[in-house]
């Protein structure tokens, strides 16, 4: 990048560079693959705690059984439904909150601004929110973690500064035109948006996904439940037995879950998000930049 | 912004201003579900704080509640948890920021060394990967990780021939669990911000440099970080501004009965207080407080960012 040639202490430096790297990338993952080759390892070696980088006695038995088990599948489809929902909803809500801030002129446009960013510095807090949503009946629907997320006013601020630096004589040319204004969002705007668009779709997947706390405040019936929560009554094997995973134990009431099993689960709540990150990096380190320099 | 908000101030002939309310109609009926949304779900909520100066009674409502003034206020003050709660999360902040806020920064100028882009973009992806694993998920990884019998902690102690340590079970060691798990969460996310800003560095003042005869380590020292230091700046006041928010997940998520005495912040007190003991009053009292002091955190470090370069104010 710098210079076309690489001394001969440039390309020392580099291997050392390349070395710490490896490194690092090891340190990072090697939580994660200790788990992932726990779930694909035989009952003995697990039994024994002898199962670290490399799974002992190759076997899929608990992801076969994770697969197919119902509170699993319901719980993961509950959660895409939630995630899907939330982000067209709160794209397309965003996208009406932030487009008059940026490229229209209206009386009362400094006030809305300033209405849709308090937000960010100050809210109501946790009962009040839950107090909130009680009175207007969603307790225990999923209209409650979609609709108290909908927009963010973190989100709108980077939405609107990006879309800022669209060129007003495109719009202004479209609106002599004669195209209406809703026209001009959607079919001159949003076009060249698709960067913002992708990492806030990113970041209200993940957010939706990843939740925790707000589907335990919210949902109250187990059969609505989320895959975080249905994972976390796995891990801790409360519950269990509603599962029906694993082995129960002659003469227990109980089920003694196998680690395989858990952390099967755990694998599972993890790969949807896995599959989607590396291929918005580009759009959400660049989303991330704008947002720091502006929020 | 200030500026332009003097600039709405500025007084419109009044015939005009209908005229111009009334041609912009169709961008009212825009901002119309927006403004709803608003109203319901972030300021409605505000006006539900006022509960905290009522004893409300789920039943009766508000109108049915006894004003009680200050009192959820001086029964949180003087309580026995108050200065524990704020003990917890500041310790607990200001042990992240000496950790937590150089290593993103170093592991950015380790980046930004690379040569080959091919690594450098490997590295940076594998970064991000525990960003977006779920709180309960980590929280997994993280116990099976310090977990006495099969983690690898536990290993490199027999290793050494010292009995393992259940790191979770014990509360002096929760504050450095949260720390270096922060780390390992949020190292490659946070250096975003820096990367961004060294890509922004002059390229003509390192050919300078080395024509000079600067080493790399000079051009680092002397070029690279004084180059990035506003935006270094400008991260740190922005983390004492938030010095007193928690993260309430994962601290929920780790909490036991046995870190309970370093655990306990006002978040997870207010929901104990609040969701599991209905005592909504005292909980929201202790939530305005907590609101109100990130507030007054975010205006002083918002001040002294933009004191601190004109340019990059964070308004």
């Amino acid at each position: 990048m710098l210079h076309k040639k690489m001394s001969r202490m440039d390309y020392i430096v580099e291997v050392i560079l390349i070395l710490i790297g490896i490194l690092i990338c090891v340190c990072i993952l090697y939580p994660i693959l200790n788990i992932l080759a726990i779930s694909l390892s035989a009952d003995g070696p697990v039994l024994r705690n002898e199962v670290r980088l490399l799974p002992q006695g190759f076997t899929l038995k608990a992801y076969e059984e994770v697969i197919v088990n119902k509170g699993v599948l319901r719980a993961f489809g509950n959660s895409i439904f939630i995630a899907l929902a939330g982000c067209v909803l709160s794209l397309v809500a965003t996208y009406f909150a932030a487009y008059p801030i940026a490229c229209c002129e209206f009386p009362g446009k400094k006030i809305y601004n300033i209405f849709v960013l308090i937000p960010m510095w100050f809210q109501g807090g946790m009962i009040p929110a839950y107090l909130c949503v009680q009175k207007l009946g969603l307790i225990n629907s999923y209209w409650a973690l979609i609709l108290t997320a909908l927009i963010s006013s973190y989100h709108v601020l980077i939405l609107s500064s990006f879309l800022k630096g669209i060129p007003r004589d495109l719009l202004e040319s479209a609106r002599i035109d004669g195209a209406s204004e809703l026209r001009v969002m959607f079919q001159v705007v949003a076009p060249m948006a698709k960067a913002s668009f992708a990492t806030i779709a990113l970041w209200v997947i993940a957010a939706h996904w990843n939740a925790y706390f707000g589907p335990l405040l919210y949902l109250t019936d187990s059969s609505k439940y989320t895959l975080q929560q249905v994972l976390r009554e796995i891990v801790l094997e409360a519950n269990a037995l509603q599962y029906d995973l694993g082995t129960v134990r002659p003469g227990q009431p109980s089920v003694n879950l196998a680690d395989q099993i858990r952390y099967a689960v755990l694998i599972v709540s993890m790969v949807p998000m896995m599959a989607i990150y590396p291929f918005v990096q580009k759009y959400f380190v660049k989303g991330v930049t704008l947002g720091a320099v502006k929020g | 912004m200030k500026s332009k908000v003097k600039a709405s101030q500025v007084k419109v002939p009044r015939k005009s201003l209908r005229k111009r309310i009334w041609r912009a109609k169709h961008i009212y009926l825009m901002i119309l579900p927006v403004v709803v949304w608003f109203l319901l779900f972030q300021y409605w909520p505000m006006m539900w704080l006022s509960i905290s100066f009522f004893d409300y009674d789920l039943y009766r409502g508000l109108s049915g509640s006894e004003f009680v003034g200050l009192q959820n206020f001086i029964k949180f003050f003087t309580g026995l948890d108050f200065w524990r709660l704020i003990r917890n999360v500041l310790l607990m902040n200001l042990y992240a920021l000496a950790v937590g806020f150089p290593i993103p920064i170093i592991f950015a100028l380790f980046l930004n060394e690379f040569r080959t882009r091919k690594f450098k973009k490997v590295i940076q992806t594998v970064s991000f990967l525990p960003h977006f694993i779920s709180m309960v998920a980590f929280v997994t990884i993280v116990t099976e990780f310090l977990s006495p019998s099969t983690g690898v902690l536990a290993d490199i102690f027999r290793f050494f021939g010292k009995e393992p340590i259940f790191f979770l079970g014990k509360a002096k060691y929760f504050r450095t669990i949260m720390v270096f798990s922060g780390v390992w969460q949020e190292m490659g996310y946070s250096a975003i911000i820096y990367l961004s800003a060294l890509t922004a560095i002059d390229v003509n003042l390192y050919e300078a440099a080395m024509a000079d005869g600067a080493n790399r380590w000079k051009r680092l020292i002397h070029i690279t970080l004084p180059g990035i230091m506003p935006t270094i700046v400008v991260m740190f006041i922005l983390r004492i501004g938030s010095l007193i928010n928690a993260n309430f997940e994962k601290i929920y998520l780790f909490q036991n009965s046995m870190n309970l005495e370093v655990s306990e912040v006002i978040q997870t007190w207010v929901y104990k207080r609040g969701m599991i003991k209905y005592d909504y009053s005292l909980a929201t009292a202790a939530g305005l407080f907590n609101g109100a002091v990130a507030l007054i955190l975010v205006i002083a470090a918002n001040w002294f960012s933009k004191r601190y370069s004109d340019s990059s104010g964070v308004w």
